[in-house]
């Protein structure tokens, strides 16, 4: 019924919006509060204790924090009151000027608004609306004992949370997910060994705590705060996830020896993103090697790619495509969502070890029309052919544009080399395209 | 009934083209090869063309013969048949056979005569009811027992490897040298030769003799898009992601025999063998399937037409207990000495061993169409419509020129239709009953999403883009339609799914279950034809649909629901029950006056057919006052005779406005009973014959294009000159032919026949006289037979209220499941509650009946161990009043009950909630139109006041009139700007009616009609749409007593209304 012509639609991603929340939390605790936790699906709680007065009054708190949200592009609803569940209710159901609760007033606040502020399960919230029960101070007027035989002590708990008859705390959402470490070099240094062996003891800081959480590392951000100007980044990937300090050493370095320190660094913070876990492995006696192995295939591509540009370090995908210069593709070694390894022939039929991009033109003779190919001149050369077998024929994709049918075949030459030649259906264009080396 | 849907792609047997006899290839042009491996598009999702491409492509290149083998069904192969004949060709009857075990195994096996081809159904047959629907498990065994007679051309896997060795030594211990080959393609691929090299050591080894073939798909290369499609709608993927799963390119088309014959040069004698495998099969072909009656409906010592005679003569007896009349005697004569005639009494003595059945169940039943409003079936118990009422020729359904069996269809009430299905499986067995299939196939709008998900395309593009289907089936979409819906309409891939779309038009896509067709035969069917499970648990059904078993003329009896024939058996049982009157649909007494004065004055919601808004709004101005009038009402409102423009030139003869005359006495005939304007299928037919000089023969392949598809009608105006020329050949002026075909052509897509509408209408007119006479038990019955019919239970209670009958509200201590009778007023039934179970009313029932009232709710619990999920949902019907609680009270105490079942017989029970009282005084109070509200969230319905009336005061102030001062001349005469509200009953468009939206609404004073034009609709969509009730501003318009609004504005009252949901039936 939306689904006009000027309406963009678009499926809902849970994961996107968990992580966006993620970040807002992370964005809002370096403004108000340090104190946020995310409130899934869309909320943001903030502990605002002490906070106010640097906003001339929760007032000013209130505006900075919509004022602010808004400049991102969102549509804030904000509240703040002395209980959790209030300021959610308020935030969600008052109107804009309820939505500061002084301190005592949670009662009064809360009996106009709908049952459904007091964070119940949907199913509660229609049971009270079946009596006739829709707003708060309905719920307030019921003697409290004929509440949990109805609807759950859920209900109860909520009302005294509310109220603040039961603690509720803010957690701090985005400080416990953060795994980083930090060395001061008080007066600043330029000296690069120091800097140096500061980082290696921060990466097996690093890697020890990565080891308690079972985790690894796909990204390590390194921060160096400078004494004169801006602080410095080096931001380093890798393909699998790893909490190997030396090898992450390794990939550091060549960049680290690049570092401006201008008037000296006063400050080293290693930041661990893509955090994924990585279990402890007991080595077995079989797999071992090969795993070993394939360590030192990873270790020697993320060598490659941090000195050659991530995106210039390629690998090939066979891609199923009857069209053989589709065949394949080349893609960055770290796309490597699949890890199978490369194939090296297609199961459609004989492909050359080599193909020709763009196919290369040739004239053709024929001993009689449509008969056997006999010679071959390519690149100014006559070749006499021996053997030529096919036509194999292979149709265009047609949905991808209008191109001609291809007959191929597989020729030899009198001297033994093996070409791959094709005519294009309805014209006598003959093309080579490839060779088998 | 005739072939209602117009999308459906024409049996070739339907075309009646004319057969030409097979070709006899002179033997210059002999083609060396004949192609038998063949798939239609009948291997669903694999094959590329329909059977009668392949057969005209066939025919263009030369063939003589093709070989049809789809995989593991004999679906497509009477369409093959008659494509063939049409053709000039020979159909070479075959299937393709996968194994599921051994895995690997895959043989295209051809039957050499009539005997293997029941071998081979009955494998089909086997394998199939062994697995789940569309499916089908075949092992090597099933085949080696059936191997009778059967000739096999096994079929190697594309990479044939060294395992395929001993399958095919498996084969050869089941078929001979003669009769087992290996099939060889050269398809273009890398590894052709290798691979005959390979094919040709296998045969030498094994003895089997290759075979060319080219294992084809489709008819032509173009169609290769097309074929890819399929197999990536049949994979679930899309053509960009397919990949190998697609062929390289496109040579599995079907080749010219010289093409073939140039790629085999080499190998001469696999070309010679495919000839010599045609030659095998010389000895079948589908012609030879003789449908035969089942015999058992006879008793020994007696021909069916002995028995046939005794039974007619013994029910006459019955219909008529002061004698025969003479009328009906010759009659009857007439119509025995035809069916002897014919040898159709086997079929009438069927359908009536089916009919005895339900009658002997207390199933009310009824038969239409075709033969079943003669004589004899009137006296067999058939039908109830008496042959005395109604004129019509028993030779129009049984002709003697057509040799196919008559057409009868039962409706049965719908609730009890499996028993009498059950029964004919139980009688005849499976081996000889089963339902006739539907093939389903893509048109509109599944065309488009399917292809348009396989192209690629985003879910919301796809439905965007079959929101122009409208566009699309008049052949082009404008580019600014596309443009709207936020497409490109220069972009390629949008024009190959629309391309591809419209190809894939009328492709089968799977078989389902025809709605009631049956087929019995004498012997085993599955030796005519294999037999499948159904989706339906205890369903078998054929593989052949309705048009298939036409083409093989065999008998099928259609067991139909119908809903209407529940109504009336519950209404005749609470009749009975109530005031001692013993109703059938025979005794219902004939032509009452007040009857028709209620019909004149279209009072007829909840009865059969007329209750329509179409139909009430014709009712005035037809003003039937007989039975016959009644026939006419129920055929004229529809599609055909709208679209032929035969209605109001029908209303101004009978208003006596226009003068008409015939041109002839024999038109008079055919025409004199409809005042001169066609308004029956068959009166078309007979004007073909006795003003155009058709054959009854040609007048039936009339009737069959007429029922055909409109868009590839191109038949029905070959028909068209016939008839114009016979006429004007007659003598009949060119205008008169011309009006006359025009009429014909309006039948095209829905005409409707007399015998039917005969049938129809008797079921009219006893649910109107039961709707005048009985309307407490009437309404009753009709609520107790939902869902059916055009209205809701509230509107069916509003109109009895209307009728001054009382109705009672829902109640644990009154009510049974269904609704009753209590002294005259309809009490209302628990089936009305929403989400309760008939298991759960019936406790409570039970508990009643054994232990008399329920003092409490606690009590009832106790008593009938039900769980709180009911109890609440009776409570939210407010079903506890008569124990003092209203619904907030008794949810309040039923939510203080734990939610398991209260333990039976537990006298300890004490643990009810002692606060109750205290407690229910602080409930907040709800008001009237919160009660109305729940009432109608629970139940549908309420009987405490209409929803309407809560906001008159609001309505008021903004002048908006009540539905029934627009009903009044007065305050609204014609032409008059009015506004209107209401809940919405129906919202229906009817095909006919160009995009027009017709909507009932309802307020607390009855019932207005709107007329919503598109561009209003389009302006007002989600209004339009959605809106449980809403406000319409228009101007009135009257029609004799007619009256509608015709709508300019629409605004929604949801708000107003909320929580409000008349439960509105939408009708496209």
């Amino acid at each position: 019924m939306l689904a006009d012509a000027h309406i963009h639609v678009q499926e809902h991603d849970e994961h996107a919006d968990a992580h966006g929340l993620l970040a807002l939390a992370r964005w809002a605790s370096k403004r108000w509060s340090p104190t946020v936790s995310v409130d899934p699906p869309d909320g943001l709680l903030m502990d605002i204790t002490g906070c106010a007065h640097l906003f001339n009054g929760e007032h000013g708190l209130l505006a900075s924090v919509e004022a602010g949200v808004a400049r991102l592009g969102l549509t804030p609803r904000a509240g703040i009151a002395s209980t959790v569940g209030t300021a959610w209710a308020v935030a969600r159901f008052a109107d804009r000027e309820d939505a500061l609760v002084p301190r005592g007033s949670e009662r009064a606040a809360l009996a106009h608004l709908p049952t459904a502020a007091l964070r119940l399960e949907p199913e509660t919230t229609e049971a009270l609306a079946e009596v006739g029960i829709e707003r708060v101070g309905q719920v307030f007027d019921l003697p409290r004992n004929a509440l949990p035989a109805r609807y759950g002590t859920d209900l109860i708990r909520r009302l005294d949370q509310a109220l603040g008859l039961v603690p509720e705390i803010v957690d701090r959402t985005c400080e416990s997910l953060a795994i980083q470490a930090s060395r001061e070099l008080p007066g600043g240094t330029t000296h690069l060994e120091t800097i140096e062996l500061v980082i290696t003891m921060l990466l097996v800081e690093i890697a020890a705590s990565l080891a308690s959480h079972e985790s690894g590392l796909r990204r390590l951000d390194a921060v160096f705060d400078r004494l004169d100007a801006e602080s410095q980044h080096i931001t380093i990937q890798v393909s699998r996830p790893t909490r190997d300090d030396r090898h992450l050493w390794s990939l550091l370095r060549p960049k680290v020896e690049r570092l401006n320190m201008g008037f000296g660094v006063e400050r080293v913070t290693l930041r661990v993103g893509g955090i994924t876990r990585l279990v402890h492995r007991q080595g077995s006696f079989a797999g071992e090697r090969a795993r070993e192995h394939n360590g030192e295939l990873a270790a020697m591509l993320d060598t490659l790619a941090s000195r050659l540009g991530r995106t210039n370090v390629l690998r090939t995908e066979l891609v199923q495509s009857h069209r053989p210069e589709r065949a394949f593709r080349l893609v960055p070694i770290d796309d490597a969502s699949g890890t199978a390894p490369p194939l090296f022939f297609s199961p459609v039929g004989p492909r050359p070890s080599r193909l020709l991009d763009p196919p290369c033109p040739a004239q053709i003779l024929t001993l009689t029309p449509d008969g056997p190919v006999s010679r071959v001149r390519w690149r100014g050369h006559d070749h006499t052919i021996h053997t030529s077998i096919g036509p194999e024929r292979l149709a265009p994709e047609w949905w991808k544009g209008r191109e001609p049918t291809r007959d191929y075949f597989r020729v030899q030459t009198e001297d033994g080399r093996w070409l791959w030649l094709f005519r294009e259906a309805c014209s006598t264009r003959w093309f080579v395209h490839g060779e088998w080396c | 009934m005739p072939d209602s849907d117009p999308k459906a792609r024409v049996h070739p047997f339907k075309l009646g083209a004319k057969e030409r006899p097979p070709s006899v290839p002179s033997s210059s042009s002999s083609p060396d090869f004949v192609e038998l491996v063949t798939r239609s598009n009948y291997t669903f999702l694999t094959g590329a063309s329909h059977p009668e491409e392949l057969f005209t492509e066939g025919a263009a290149h030369g063939y003589g013969a093709l070989g049809i083998a789809d995989t593991n069904t004999l679906a497509g192969i009477v369409r093959a048949h008659c494509a063939a004949k049409d053709a000039g060709m020979r159909c070479i009857v075959g299937s393709r056979l996968i194994l599921a075990d051994p895995a690997g195994i895959e043989i295209a096996v051809y039957p050499t005569d009539r005997a293997a081809y029941g071998q081979l159904c009955r494998l089909l047959t086997a394998g199939k009811r062994r697995a789940p629907k569309g499916k089908c498990h075949l092992t090597l065994d099933d085949v080696a027992q059936h191997a009778t007679g059967l000739v096999a051309i096994a079929i190697p896997p594309s990479v044939v490897k060294a395992e395929y060795e001993p399958s095919l030594h498996l084969l050869r211990d089941i078929f001979d040298h003669d009769r087992l080959s290996l099939a060889a393609s050269i398809v273009l691929g890398a590894t052709d030769a290798e691979r005959l090299d390979i094919l040709e050591a296998l045969s030498r080894r094994t003895g089997t003799p290759l075979v060319a073939t080219n294992d084809v798909l489709y008819q032509v290369p173009q169609r290769r898009p097309l074929q890819d499609v399929v197999t990536c709608i049949r994979l679930g993927t899309t053509i960009q992601a397919a990949g190998y799963a697609l062929h390289a390119n496109a040579e599995r088309h079907l080749k010219p025999p010289e093409e073939v014959a140039r790629l085999f040069r080499a190998r001469p004698q696999a070309l010679a063998r495919s000839l010599a495998i045609a030659q095998q099969t010389n000895g079948f072909t589908l012609d030879q399937l003789r449908y035969e009656y089942p015999d058992e409906v006879c008793p020994e010592g007696l021909t069916p037409d002995q028995y046939l005679r005794a039974l007619t003569e013994e029910g006459a007896r019955e219909r008529y207990p002061d004698g025969l009349p003479d009328l009906i005697r010759e009659k009857i004569e007439h119509e025995l000495a035809l069916i002897a005639d014919l040898r159709y009494a086997p079929y009438f003595l069927t359908v009536h061993d089916i009919v005895r059945f339900a009658r002997s169940r207390g199933i009310l039943c009824q038969g239409r169409g075709a033969a079943a409003n003669s004589a004899v079936c009137y006296c067999l118990g058939v039908t109830s419509v008496d042959p005395g009422r109604i004129n019509l020729l028993f030779e129009r359904f049984v002709s003697r020129e057509r040799n196919e069996p008559p057409d009868i269809d039962i409706d049965f009430e719908h609730e009890r239709r499996e028993e009498v299905l059950q029964y004919i499986y139980g009688k005849y067995g499976r081996e000889r009953a089963a339902l006739t299939a539907e093939v389903i196939s893509y048109r509109g709008k599944s065309a488009i999403r399917d292809v348009g998900k396989a192209m690629g395309l985003s879910l919301d593009c796809v439905d965007n883009l079959a929101k122009t289907l409208g566009w699309w089936e008049k052949g082009e979409i404008p580019a600014d339609r596309l443009r709207e819906l936020g497409l490109d309409p220069n972009d390629r891939t949008l024009r190959l799914v629309l391309l591809l779309a419209d190809q894939i038009q009328g492709f089968p896509r799977h078989l389902s279950q025809h709605v009631g067709g049956f087929v019995i035969t004498r012997g085993p069917l599955c030796e005519s034809v294999p037999i499948e499970n159904a989706a339906m648990d205890d369903r078998t059904i054929i593989e052949w649909d309705k048009d298939d078993i036409d083409a093989m003329g065999m008998l099928k009896v259609d067991c139909l629901g119908l809903g209407m024939l529940t109504c009336i058996r519950k209404c005749f049982e609470l009749v009975k029950h109530h005031h001692g009157h013993d109703l059938t649909l025979a005794n219902v007494p004939q032509e009452d006056p007040a009857v028709y004065d209620m019909i004149c004055r279209a009072d007829t919601i909840g009865v059969f057919q007329i209750e329509s808004r179409a139909q009430m709004s014709m009712l005035p101005r037809l003003k039937p006052r007989t039975f016959y009038d009644l026939v006419i009402e129920v055929a004229i409102v529809r599609p055909g005779p709208i679209q032929g423009n035969m209605v109001h030139p029908y209303l101004r003869r009978r208003n006596r406005e226009e003068k008409f005359s015939f041109p002839s006495p024999e038109v008079e005939k055919v025409l004199g009973r409809t005042l001169g304007v066609p308004l029956f299928q068959e009166q078309a037919m007979a004007m073909a014959i006795v003003a155009g000089g058709f054959s009854p023969g040609d007048a039936d392949k009339l009737r069959r294009a007429m029922a055909a598809w409109k868009r590839k009608g191109d038949l029905i105006f070959r028909f068209g000159k016939q008839l114009i020329d016979g006429m004007l050949k007659n003598g009949y002026t060119r205008e008169f032919a011309e009006r006359c075909f025009e009429q014909i052509k309006g039948f095209s897509e829905y005409g409707f026949p007399e015998s039917h509408a005969a049938s129809f209408a008797l079921l009219v007119y006893v649910s109107c006289w039961l709707k005048h006479h009985y309307p407490a038990a009437f309404a009753a019955a009709l609520i107790n037979s939902q869902p059916m019919g055009f209205y809701a239970p509230a509107q069916i209670v509003r109109d009895a209220k209307e009728h001054g009958v009382a109705v009672r509200e829902i109640e644990v201590n009154h009510s049974g499941w269904d609704c009753t009778l209590e002294d005259g007023a309809i009490r209302l039934g628990m089936r009305l509650v929403n989400g309760l179970a008939e298991a759960d009313a019936d406790l409570i029932t039970q508990a009643r009946a054994l232990g008399g009232r329920f003092a409490t709710i606690d009590d009832l619990r106790r008593r009938t161990g039900l769980h709180t999920r009911p109890l609440r949902r009776l409570a939210r019907a407010d079903a506890f009043a008569s124990m003092g609680l209203d619904r907030q009270h008794a949810l309040w105490s039923i939510q203080a009950l734990d939610d398991t079942p209260a333990p039976v017989f537990d006298d300890a029970f004490e643990h009810a909630p002692q606060d109750d009282h205290a407690s229910q005084a602080l409930l907040p109070f709800i008001s009237e139109p919160q009660r109305v509200r729940h009432d109608y969230a629970a139940t549908g319905l309420s009987l405490k006041a209409h929803p309407m009336s809560f906001v008159r005061d609001a309505l008021n102030v903004r002048r908006v009139s009540t539905a029934r001062s627009i009903q009044d001349q007065a305050a609204a005469p014609n032409g008059r700007r009015v506004s209107v509200a209401g809940l919405v009953l129906v919202r229906q468009r009817p095909a006919t009616a160009s995009g027009i939206v017709f909507y009932t609404i309802e307020d607390e004073t009855g019932i207005a009609n709107l007329i919503v034009k598109p561009d209003v609709y389009e302006r007002h969509r989600g209004v339009a749409k959605l809106s449980a009730s809403l406000c319409a501003w228009g101007r009135v318009e009257r029609s004799g007593t007619v009256v509608h609004v015709l709508v300019s504005k629409l605004a929604s009252l949801d708000e107003l209304n909320e929580g409000v949901r008349s439960k509105s039936r939408d009708f496209h």
